[in-house]
């Protein structure tokens, strides 16, 4: 067939233009999430990244269970690590909804909202406290609900949206939300406990850290804050050189947070000032463990790294996944359960020296 | 490829992505009113090219009866067609290309602003992720301004914008379309022409509602730009013009053919008067050289002709 010639260009621009759909369209839609794991006795929990809450067999990373079953469709995506509470796993789902499930069978007990309707997706964890669960979600909300019925207790309406993890403290919900705020809010109902929410100048996403009387937490403005946590005012800001994603972790003597160009700094609670850094060389997002006197910390460079918290200096050789990771990393009995970006569960022994115990691929097969 | 990525990332992407952020940050934290902005930025920066384009397509239909008149004269050469076409052009100093400029300077910034949206609003944890290793260092205020608000006016610029939009977008390329595409002399040119004006509006419209409706509000907005710049350049009379909408509908051709007189020593095409002629119908010229005469070629043509009667024999 012959094409008169300006149809060409014609022709050339729908091809270029459905190409670059095609190709940058599919990129940025991925939503696959980065859960991480959860070990307890007996049972690794994790989100898959293809969209199943998966148990694992801590001894040998053998699948045990899975929701939704295997053959089922999967959810859109599981960013927030599980909370595991007295026989049940909570966690919310990218689609929307919160999930109750049994955890010797991976059974659905409720879900939230109890109808098909959604709410925001579900980035952040949740947490269980007393007779509630609660999580926030991108539709800007912090949803407390009856843990043992998923029926509502209060909502709390943020500006933004809400990815943060919230963290419960003497009767306290501290989070973070998007709209460059951190909330305290009183866990019986909801209301602030602050005069008003302490205000940084970017987005939080960390879920806030609350040791030594303080509330410490990162945002996308680079800085670092801590601020007093009955009052809601800044004791210190200590500036980093890129956002802040992941949540800090402390010993109770210093508090450790890394941001997105992999430097890790070692803070001291008080003043704030760095005792020590190290360099990663690759975005942070995954919350790092503490398991001894190290920190086991790792990044999108997927080298697993142990760090004294002493000197800052590694004291074992890094070991490489070979993948992103993002998840947080889960601790037991000196074993680190990693979720990488490639669909793998590994379990390393970090004491002594690092050694994979076991290594799984995640989903996809029963 | 690690390099081409490199370049498309360093010059064309991350500057854009940053300057966008940058206008947001500035213009009230409104994506919409950003967008709107960015759009008359870059149409002011391209303001020479869409100049030239202008006047380029305008030279070019003046050059139509000339070039009619070309066709037919050497209706059985074509490359001798292409030669005096391009001595034409050459002639009018008007490049077949020059309408092509600015549509492929608009590629990339499409293709840049089309990643910066969907990159710069929070469509997925793992697009916010990224967007910190496009963000300037040495520009702090792009770092607190992220997440972008994606709210403006009815839309949320992150999803596609529904039909409403599809419409604005279709309408306005559709006015842009009517006002920048010539009249042509030729019957199968002026079709394909018709056929532009519909398909391109029809094809946006249906990009729009597949794409995040920022991109598809950079489109409306530029194109009413263009129309104000074409109605200020060539005047208003296209977009008032019925003539030429319905592609279906058989048009009668432009009367404007110019008898062409060619130079055999100096194998120059001059235009002597003005005549009109019809394209369905063969020329006195054309008629003659269907008689076989050949009085008005250059020698090379003659042969050439020979030589094609005897291979085709």
């Amino acid at each position: 067939m012959k094409l008169s010639r300006p149809l060409l260009p014609l022709l050339l621009l729908a091809a270029i233009l459905s190409l670059t759909i095609g190709c940058t369209g599919s990129q940025f839609k991925i939503s696959a999430g980065w859960a991480g794991p959860v070990p307890t006795e007996n049972l690794v929990y994790l989100g898959s990244r293809d969209g199943h809450m998966l148990a694992l067999d801590i001894s040998s990373g053998t699948q045990r269970l899975s929701f939704p079953a295997q053959g089922e469709k999967p959810l859109e995506g599981i960013y927030g690590t599980p909370a595991v509470d007295n026989g049940m796993v909570f966690f919310g789902g990218y689609d929307g909804r919160f999930y109750a499930l049994d955890a010797s069978t991976l059974n659905k007990k409720w879900q939230y909202p109890a109808d098909e309707s959604q709410v925001g997706g579900i980035v952040g964890g949740s947490v269980v406290a007393g007779d509630l669960v609660l999580f926030g979600s991108s539709d800007g909300y912090i949803t407390a609900l009856q843990k043992s019925n998923g029926l509502l207790v209060w909502r709390y309406k943020t500006k933004g949206m809400v990815w943060s993890t919230p963290t419960v403290v003497d009767q306290t919900v501290y989070v973070g939300s998007l709209d460059h705020n951190v909330y305290a809010l009183s866990l019986a109902d909801g209301t602030p406990r602050w005069a008003a929410p302490f205000r940084a100048d970017g987005a939080v996403v960390t879920s806030p850290l609350v040791a030594d009387g303080k509330v410490f937490f990162g945002s996308f403005d680079r800085s670092f804050y801590a601020v007093d946590a009955s009052t809601g005012t800044q004791v210190w800001r200590f500036q980093g050189t890129a956002w802040f994603w992941s949540t800090p972790v402390t010993d109770g003597k210093r508090v450790y947070a890394a941001d997105m160009t992999g430097k890790l700094y070692a803070l001291d609670m008080a003043s704030g000032a760095q005792k020590w850094g190290f360099n990663l060389e690759h975005p942070v997002l995954s919350t790092p463990a503490l398991v001894g006197n190290n920190l086991v910390v790792t990044s999108d460079g997927g080298l697993v790294q142990v760090i004294s918290t002493e000197t800052g200096q590694q004291v074992s050789p890094s070991f490489n996944v070979g993948a992103q990771v993002r998840a947080p990393l889960g601790v037991r009995d000196g074993v680190v359960y990693i979720n990488t970006m490639d669909r793998r569960v590994w379990a390393l022994k970090v004491v002594g020296g690092q050694e994979k115990l076991w290594e799984v691929t995640a989903g996809g097969t029963g | 490829m690690d390099f081409l990525s490199l370049l498309w990332n360093e010059v064309i992407f991350n500057p854009m992505l940053n300057g966008v952020v940058w206008l947001y940050a500035i213009l009230g934290r409104n994506f919409g009113v950003t967008i709107i902005v960015f759009t008359i930025i870059i149409r002011i920066l391209t303001l020479p090219l869409t100049l030239r384009q202008i006047r380029s397509t305008a030279k070019m239909s003046q050059l139509q009866p000339r070039m009619q008149a070309i066709q037919q004269r050497y209706a059985k050469d074509r490359a001798r067609i292409s030669q005096e076409t391009m001595r034409l052009y050459k002639e009018a100093g008007v490049s077949p290309l020059g309408c092509l400029g600015p549509m492929v300077i608009q590629f990339p910034i499409w293709i840049g602003l089309y990643m910066a949206i969907v990159q710069v609003l929070p469509t997925s944890p793992e697009a916010l992720a990224s967007l910190s290793t496009h963000l300037y260092a040495w520009l702090p205020v792009v770092h607190e301004v992220v997440p972008l608000n994606p709210r403006f006016l009815w839309m949320d610029l992150t999803v596609p914008g529904g039909y409403l939009m599809a419409a604005l977008v279709g309408a306005s390329m559709w006015v842009m379309q009517k006002m920048s595409t010539p009249l042509s002399a030729d019957p199968r040119q002026q079709s394909t022409n018709q056929m532009m004006l519909w398909i391109m509006p029809f094809m946006f419209g249906f990009f729009t509602l597949t794409l995040p409706s920022g991109l598809p509000l950079y489109w409306f907005v530029s194109n009413v730009i263009g129309v104000v710049i074409q109605g200020s350049v060539t005047g208003w009379s296209g977009i008032l013009s019925w003539k030429g909408i319905i592609p279906w509908k058989t048009q009668k051709p432009a009367p404007a053919a110019v008898a062409v007189e060619v130079d055999a020593a100096q194998g120059d095409a001059k235009s002597i008067q003005s005549k009109e002629t019809v394209s369905d119908g063969p020329s006195g010229d054309e008629r003659q050289d269907r008689r076989g005469s050949n009085r008005a070629r250059p020698k090379g043509a003659r042969r050439r002709a020979r030589g094609s009667r005897h291979r085709g024999s």
